[in-house]
């Protein structure tokens, strides 16, 4: 069964009293556990918007949300809020900055659902996963783009959710970079069993992702889905990552 | 008659099978999957490795190995028969060098879409916004089959950690030219629809727009 699933979605927002600016224009699309899926697209073409629609933060015009089977919409507002901070977990190029170490920026959102012991036992497990445990001490702005994006995907996991929706993350990264973090992604997702629904700006960065969609003026493209065979999941060695290898998810 | 453009700027399958029998000797069937795993976005023919070879072969650059002297991952049976592998003569190793520091040339950019999207006119729209829909998904298609293969490369790179480098950067490049594809099909599918809405505002509906 697909953890994610969109059916017909449709979004527009006003401008002005007469105006509608069309964002998604029946919108299709499918995730599945496991798999980390790219959307494609420039700049102000709605990968923001998909991604609020898909995590339930914004109702669309028409069409059905589906997470795990079950209308998205048809949960109560109670419910919805506690799949976001729970089994929807979402990854932005940045973390709210609240000028304290990152190991309690990452912990704080967990307290309401774990206790305090058990959210620093989380925040601290999912930086050492992303190899960002060196990280833990520091604060966000002292952080290079590449190990911000390491903590954010460190919030995102701390909660081990089923679905992660990952908003433009390798923007500001370099090839490398981006790279890494893209098959980190790919590594949790396969380890974890949870799908990826990632939005990106180049190309480059969707090399790890099993699927790519396109979205430009509305319309998602998608290249016909095709059975994945078993032999494509493959445990690959890391890159330049020295002992700490996040990718294998073990110290090499 | 002279080679065309593309043909002129297009990757050598000579020098390409050259670079991997001195990477590694090998065999025919060996050399055709190792060309398709590292550059399989050239899109040669299927027997493309094997013309090289027998080319390659006749203008000396590398030669047969002794059976006895071939290294036991190049002497596979194929099809139950030994395979000859091949290995690099001085000659060879030469004209390679000389290829890999020679100036290289820029790849032609126009095709036949825009040559379409020149020659278009108004009641074309409709039919232009397919074949741009159709161009984008088959970007899209031609960017998983690369991610695809690069995975595949990188887990046979295995511990090389240059080989896996040169590969992290050589798909690079190709995903960026995929990248700037699929931005062009995709600003020219929001504009071509915007000049059909345009026009079926003024016009009707498309089957009544005008040819040009």
């Amino acid at each position: 069964m697909s953890v994610l699933s969109l059916t017909g979605v449709c979004l527009s927002f006003p401008r002005g009293r007469r105006h509608l600016v069309p964002v998604l224009a029946d919108v299709s699309l499918q995730v599945d556990a496991g798999e980390v899926v790219a959307v494609l697209a420039q700049r102000a073409q709605g990968k923001t918007s998909l991604l609020r629609v898909a995590a339930g933060i914004q109702r669309p015009d028409r069409g059905c949300v589906c997470f795990e089977g079950e209308d998205l919409w048809g949960f109560s507002d109670r419910r919805r809020s506690r799949l976001l901070s729970g089994q929807i977990g979402w990854v932005g190029p940045a973390v709210p900055d609240l000028d304290v170490p990152l190991l309690a920026n990452v912990a704080l959102p967990l307290f309401a659902a774990y206790g305090k012991r058990e959210a620093y036992a989380r925040a601290t497990a999912a930086l050492e996963r992303v190899g960002a445990s060196e990280c833990a001490e520091q604060f966000w702005a002292s952080l290079a783009d590449w190990e911000r994006a390491l903590v954010a995907i460190a919030q995102g996991i701390a909660r081990e959710p089923k679905l992660l929706l990952v908003d433009d993350l390798t923007v500001s990264l370099g090839l490398g970079e981006a790279d890494d973090v893209t098959r980190l992604l790919d590594s949790l997702a396969k380890e974890r069993g949870f799908g990826v629904l990632m939005s990106v700006s180049e190309a480059g960065a969707t090399g790890w992702s099993g699927r790519v969609a396109t979205l430009a003026g509305g319309e998602l493209l998608e290249t016909p889905r095709l059975l994945a065979a078993p032999g494509n999941i493959i445990d690959f060695p890391g890159v330049g990552l020295g002992s700490r290898d996040p990718i294998r998810g073990v110290s090499s | 008659m002279g080679r065309s453009t593309a043909q002129l700027f297009a990757l050598s399958a000579g020098e390409a099978v050259l670079g991997l029998v001195i990477e590694r000797p090998g065999n025919s069937y060996q050399l055709e999957r190792r060309l398709e795993g590292r550059f399989g976005s050239a899109q040669f023919a299927h027997g493309t490795a094997y013309q090289a070879v027998k080319r390659l072969s006749k203008q000396g650059l590398i030669r047969a190995v002794d059976s006895d002297r071939a290294p036991l991952s190049a002497r596979a049976e194929v099809g139950g028969l030994p395979a000859t592998a091949y290995e690099a003569t001085v000659e060879g190793v030469e004209h390679f060098g000389g290829w890999l520091t020679a100036s290289t040339s820029m790849p032609p950019v126009r095709e036949e879409l825009h040559a379409k999207i020149a020659f278009c006119g108004p009641a074309d729209l409709p039919r232009m916004i397919e074949i741009v829909r159709e161009a984008e998904l088959t970007c899209a298609a031609q960017l998983e089959d690369l991610n695809e293969r690069m995975r595949r490369e990188r887990r046979l790179a295995g511990d090389d950690a240059w080989r896996r480098l040169m590969g992290v950067i050589v798909t690079a490049g190709d995903a960026a030219w995929w990248d700037a594809r699929i931005k062009w099909l995709q600003a020219l599918r929001q504009y071509l629809q915007r000049e059909r809405q345009r026009y079926e505002a003024v016009q009707g509906p498309s089957t009544s727009l005008p040819r040009a």
